[in-house]
């Protein structure tokens, strides 16, 4: 600086304690560390992707986003990049070998944090390479048949997963069946849900069986103290059956239930 | 409790279903087993919570059956894991699983239990009849009969003890005779009038769900999407050898079975079955067999107005 003195504030003896002093307090507002040879660029210029609910559900939807990570570029630069800030897909065409085309996402393809899609394309895009887009049908196999040592390479190619992305979907769907039997049946009882349970004709006779059939085991005869816990199974097996037999003995001209107070095992 | 038998009764139809059908059909199957009437007349004419209970064992017991018919005999490429390889390959799991089921439909329902045993074998019979071999059979019936014997023999100290109930009155009743309650059957006795009513209401339950059976049988058969026959459905992802591949295409066919025999056994044309065979008047009513009947009705309908077509489905 070869400007005149008198132009400097106050307290600066010349200009290169003006500009000292402007770094330092510049490092101290950006928390730069003491020892300016350990300080990266990537220290405080990062990319930290964060799910759009993090900032109300954090512990749970922590685990959607990347975490601070280094990160060159700038605003200004050819990789224009930010905190939150960059290309959401990185595509390239290459018209004279439409085959040799590139793409990669962020994330990946997947909006389930669970799956294993949904982050398998990030350290390619933070890492700044890329994926093989064949446009041409079978492209992808004759590239696995010329390159067999590439298979493992190609496997790992996102955009090859179409077919495990439709398996995942379809392990996601069959829980739609059961779902939708599930909610038949609730439409099946809603009359019972809006009038009360059914009291059909057999059930006053088998609430009358199994209050009978209580009161009996209640009772606790005949049994000895010697035989007690044998002939209380086998009559506990005895009544099982015949209070499920749902045999409607009882109803039209019947002498009676064809067990109970008529049957004489009292 | 409704919800609950209904749900199972919905679901172990569709997974009956799932066997033949693709996705989406068979969960129709499922649902319109729901509604086929039979359930919503035991659940609310009847409140008859046992034989609702034992309503979702008839699909599982026709599930175990017929997985025979399409059991694979050759060795998978993939073979199953140790643990699986190891419980199929020693039957344990066919035995425990019919069992299960046997068991199941004798404590949840007497009538039931009855039903169960005789579809049980005459399902087996066809099965054998439609594999053209008794060898394979034999290796499976001992296995299935090891699992009827196991349910039954829950049922030995009631069998043993039937001197504590007086179980003719269960069949005594003129009410409760198979000789009155014949398809639409009308009786001049006047005790009987209630029963007549309930006898209408029943025999036009009976009529749709044998109309819905054999024609939604008729309708698949001319649109060619059979149960068993469409792409998409569980079979099709089988390694199934030649006989099994031949007999694929005939899954359907026991099933079909069922609402021609129920049909049967509702006409007074059948009472020499129902006096020959063992134990079968217990069942009161002949149209108790109906609920053999919601599983077959139900997917046949499915797979007659199932529009989206078997081979995109599932």
């Amino acid at each position: 600086m070869h400007a005149s003195l008198d132009w400097l504030p106050h307290g600066y003896k010349d200009w290169d304690a003006l500009l000292t002093d402007a770094v330092r307090k510049g490092m101290e507002k950006g928390k730069a560390p003491g020892d300016v040879a350990q300080w990266t660029y990537g220290s405080w210029h990062v990319v930290d992707i964060e799910h759009p609910l993090t900032e109300f559900l954090p512990l749970i939807l922590r685990v959607a986003g990347t975490g601070a990570h280094p990160q060159s570029g700038d605003t200004t630069t050819v990789k224009q990049v930010g905190r939150a800030f960059g290309p959401s897909q990185r595509f390239t065409m290459d018209w004279s070998n439409i085959d040799g085309s590139t793409e990669n996402i962020v994330l990946g393809e997947s909006g389930n944090p669970l799956s294993p899609y949904f982050r398998d394309q990030w350290n390619d895009w933070y890492g700044g390479t890329t994926f093989g887009l064949p446009f041409s049908p079978g492209s992808g196999r004759r590239q696995y048949a010329a390159h067999p040592a590439s298979a493992a390479v190609s496997l790992r190619n996102p955009l090859h997963r179409t077919a495990d992305q439709l398996l995942e979907a379809k392990q996601a769907r069959r829980w739609v069946g059961p779902a939708v039997i599930l909610l038949a049946a609730a439409v099946a009882i809603a009359p019972q849900l809006v009038r009360g349970n059914s009291c059909g004709h057999d059930f006053d006779f088998h609430m009358v069986s199994w209050f009978g059939r209580a009161a009996e085991l209640a009772a606790g005869h005949p049994l000895s103290p010697l035989d007690a816990q044998r002939k209380l199974w086998r009559r506990r097996a005895t009544l099982r059956l015949l209070s499920s037999a749902d045999m409607d003995a009882g109803r039209g001209l019947g002498p009676g239930d064809a067990v109970g107070p008529g049957s004489g095992w009292h | 409790m409704t919800f609950l038998l209904l749900a199972g009764t919905g679901l172990a139809t569709r997974t009956l279903a799932r066997q033949a059908l693709p996705d989406g059909p068979a969960t129709l199957a499922g649902c319109a087993t729901l509604f086929s009437g039979y359930a919503l007349f035991t659940a609310y004419e009847r409140s008859a919570f046992a034989e609702l209970a034992g309503s979702f064992w008839i699909p599982l017991l026709l599930l175990l059956v017929l997985r025979d018919l399409t059991a694979p005999s050759l060795p998978s490429r993939q073979p199953d894991p140790p643990r699986q390889r190891a419980f199929s390959r020693s039957g344990l799991g066919s035995m425990l699983l019919l069992a299960l089921v046997i068991a199941g439909a004798w404590l949840s329902n007497a009538p039931v239990g009855v039903m169960a045993s005789y579809l049980l074998a005459a399902v087996t019979l066809t099965v054998a009849l439609l594999a053209k071999s008794w060898i394979p059979l034999f290796a499976r019936c001992w296995r299935r009969h090891a699992g009827h014997g196991t349910g039954r023999l829950l049922l030995v100290p009631a069998a043993w003890e039937q001197r504590w109930v007086d179980i003719r009155q269960a069949t005594g009743d003129p009410g409760e005779k198979i000789e009155n309650s014949w398809l639409f059957a009308r009786h001049a006795v006047p005790h009987l009038a209630l029963h007549d009513v309930e006898l209408q209401r029943v025999s036009w339950i009976a009529v749709v769900m044998i109309a819905t059976a054999l024609g939604g049988l008729l309708v698949s058969w001319l649109r060619h999407t059979l149960p068993g026959t469409v792409p998409g459905s569980g079979l099709s992802g089988r390694n199934l050898s030649g006989r099994n591949l031949s007999s694929r295409g005939r899954w359907w066919f026991p099933i079909a079975l069922v609402p021609v025999v129920v049909l049967l056994l509702l006409l007074p044309v059948s009472l020499p079955l129902w006096n020959a065979l063992p134990k079968l008047r217990f069942l009161q009513f002949p149209w108790r067999w109906l609920v053999a009947l919601e599983a077959p009705a139900g997917i046949f309908f499915a797979s007659a107005v199932w529009v989206a077509g078997g081979g995109r489905a599932g």
